[in-house]
């Protein structure tokens, strides 16, 4: 294999070992900065030091299906996760196989692979290693100054709090927006209501409405993407179906006043279709959940799986979604029936890394591809995918509604069907298509 | 209750400094889910205080001791088998994986006895159990003299090794003062003879003071002897091939 100048490996020596130093080292670990801190478990190998790194990544071997040797996963996740630096702790115990295989990948991979070894000298693997690459060598205090520069949060605490499950029932005013755009859509929505509850519904709008147009004033420059994740993120944090629509109208109203035309048919569409009974909204929960279940997950197949799982919850969206129809970065699913999914930005790496890795494939050129492959017609099958789920460590709920779930009482009345349509395609780029066949009614 | 040596009826447990110490260094271990490291030469009550200060744990207690040279893969299986009772045919990545579920789950007292038999890759896996950020266990290592060679090649152990305690020989002092209360047998005996006995046979080793005294307690009972003297104790040297062993 060619070898080039610029290689990153940094040798670091602790002569001392000092468990004091080591609990340093490990507060270096920073996945979500693209900063991992491996520690392998001794006398693991070549394959070992595979696992480890895997589950430095946070995957456990023993979820789900494993279709690819595990170095092959080690690159998957190395690229998916965007690391930067891989710090290898006790790399003094590793055997020289198994730290030429690391030191091969972190340079394919764009990792900066920093071995520190707990002995005054090298031993024969890392000297041996030394030898053979390109490398330098630092000092312990130069390693541990690299804390990850921790990026300020991305705004969610200023977020309207939810109002909570007393907020007002809204079903009665779905025929009274009727089908024209109301001028003034805050009154309309509260119109019907009590005059105690129609305070408390403005009280939202505003708080949603300020909200959206203050992250407007601060993004002159974003894309339609941005705005439909800001606009996602405000909905998602309302407690009921009512009040996510409320937020939601809201925060659309405020991109029509500052002059972003949207696609508020589609919002109320929607919400006539979908909106049930009056509970708590369990989509952020569900999500977590799922989330959860797919970062600890190696499989990257079963990863996006899980995650399309927990938002679309219908195997048989999920046999017939195809790979084309799956935008590259995982933020939205155009489905085999129509209609676009917003994808969950805590969701979309795994659908990404899977869109990746089947884009490596050699794909049909006039054929929809299967999003999951499996041996039914090409696509994995309902009860596959099913069985393949209950191997999860969470509810059958989390997946699917029961069979004799009445319409608007399954868990996507709770307002989690509102949040599907949000997606940058539903509220923007549709729009301008219609745009350029037809005239815009909200102009 | 920890067994005396030969299971020596009536012998008592002598207070010595070192099985004090140890005493406390294993309480402190256990308090502390810390390591402690006694070593010293065999026979001089290293067993036998780790044993007596862990007579009734509060904490599941895991005692090991493996052949020489074990492979990390061995130490795990064993430890994972006084866990769980049950042998495992798990591999190693599996094996270590339980062990660090059980040991975080549960807190717990692991003694590996003749430790100075362990390679250095087996004293990585017993760092990496005890370092994991969820385990919670205390690590006793009891080991001969080889013991604290073998440790202190490994630099990780200096800030590890909470308690460490050297067992070592009696000193003349201490056995004039200690055996008389020992076992019975040397209640009334000339200070001479115990000096006798211990700079010919026993050297301050309490494993040779057991032996020595089973062999009196046996050819006393067979000769029909009344007490221990000169004559009978150098029979006894005789038994064991003569003194200065």
């Amino acid at each position: 294999m060619a070898r080039t100048a610029d290689r990153t490996l940094t040798a670091v020596f602790d002569r001392d070992d000092d468990v004091d130093v080591l609990a340093r080292l490990r507060r270096l670990h920073a996945r979500p900065f693209g900063q991992v801190v491996c520690e392998p478990a001794p006398a693991g190998g070549s394959a070992g030091l595979a696992r480890s790194v895997l589950a430095a990544l946070g995957k456990d071997l023993e979820v789900g299906p494993r279709r690819d040797p595990v170095w092959r996963l080690v690159e998957v996740h190395l690229r998916a996760e965007r690391v930067r630096e891989l710090i290898v702790l006790r790399a003094h115990a590793l055997s020289y196989p198994a730290l030429r295989r690391l030191a091969d990948l972190a340079d394919a991979t764009d990792v900066h692979l920093w071995l520190v070894v707990h002995h005054e000298r090298p031993p024969a693997a890392v000297a041996q290693l030394l030898e053979a690459l390109p490398h330098d060598t630092a000092s312990l205090e130069r390693l541990l100054e690299r804390a990850p520069d921790l990026p300020d949060s991305p705004g969610e605490e200023d977020l309207p709090l939810g109002a909570g499950p007393e907020f007002p029932y809204l079903g009665s005013i779905v025929p009274a927006l009727g089908h024209e755009r109301p001028r003034r859509p805050r009154t309309a929505i509260a119109n019907a209501l009590p005059r105690k509850e129609r305070s408390l519904v403005h009280a939202v709008w505003d708080r949603a409405h300020a909200w959206i147009a203050r992250w407007i004033d601060e993004h002159p420059k974003a894309t339609y993407q941005q705005s439909a994740d800001a606009v996602y993120l405000l909905a998602r944090h309302g407690d009921t179906a009512s009040e996510i629509y409320v937020r939601t109208r809201a925060a659309l109203d405020a991109f029509v006043r500052a002059g972003v035309d949207t696609d508020v048919d589609g919002v109320d569409s929607t919400f006539d279709h979908t909106f049930g009974e009056i509970r708590p909204c369990e989509f952020n929960a569900a999500i977590a959940r799922a989330g959860a279940l797919a970062d600890q997950t190696p499989d990257p197949q079963f990863a996006a799986l899980i995650a399309l799982a927990a938002v679309s919850r219908n195997p048989l969206v999920i046999r017939h979604a195809n790979l084309r129809a799956l935008s590259p970065e995982g933020s939205a699913l155009a489905g085999p029936w129509g209609g676009v999914l917003a994808i969950p930005p805590e969701l979309r790496r795994f659908l990404a890394t899977h869109h990746h890795q089947q884009q490596q494939q050699p794909l049909a050129t006039d054929q929809p591809v299967p999003l999951f492959p499996g041996s039914s017609h090409g696509r994995l099958s309902q009860p596959a995918i099913r069985r393949a789920l209950e191997a999860l460590d969470a509810p059958a709920s989390l997946w699917e509604d029961p069979e004799d779930t009445p319409i608007g009482q399954g868990a996507s009345a709770d307002g989690r069907a509102l949040l599907h349509n949000l997606s940058a395609w539903d509220l923007w780029l549709e729009r301008r298509q219609q745009r350029a066949t037809r005239p815009n009614r909200g102009a | 209750m920890a067994r005396h040596f030969l299971n020596l009826a009536g012998a008592t447990t002598l207070e010595t400094d070192s099985y004090l110490l140890a005493q406390r260094a294993v309480a402190d271990a256990v308090e502390a889910d810390a390591m402690a490291v006694l070593h010293g030469d065999a026979g001089l009550g290293k067993t036998f205080a780790v044993e007596d200060a862990l007579a009734a744990p509060a904490l599941p207690l895991l005692w090991v001791s493996f052949p020489s040279r074990p492979t990390p893969r061995l130490i795990a299986a064993t430890l994972l088998e006084e866990l769980t009772g049950r042998p495992t045919r798990l591999d190693r990545f599996a094996i270590i994986r339980r062990l660090v579920e059980h040991l975080t789950a549960d807190s717990a007292i692991v003694v590996v006895d003749e430790s100075q038999l362990l390679t250095s890759d087996c004293i990585e896996l017993l760092r990496y159990l005890h370092d994991h950020r969820t385990t919670r266990f205390a690590l006793v290592l009891v080991g001969g003299n080889g013991t604290w060679r073998v440790l202190s090649r490994e630099p990780m152990l200096a800030s590890r090794v909470y308690r460490r305690v050297r067992f070592q020989p009696l000193a003349r002092a201490d056995v004039l003062a200690a055996i008389p209360a020992y076992h019975p047998i040397y209640a009334d005996v000339d200070p001479a003879l115990v000096e006798l006995v211990d700079d010919m046979f026993a050297h301050g080793n309490l494993r040779n003071w057991a032996a020595f005294t089973d062999s009196a307690l046996r050819l006393q009972g067979q000769l029909g002897h009344g007490e221990l003297d000169e004559q009978l104790t150098r029979n006894v040297f005789a038994l064991h091939g003569g003194a200065d062993r």
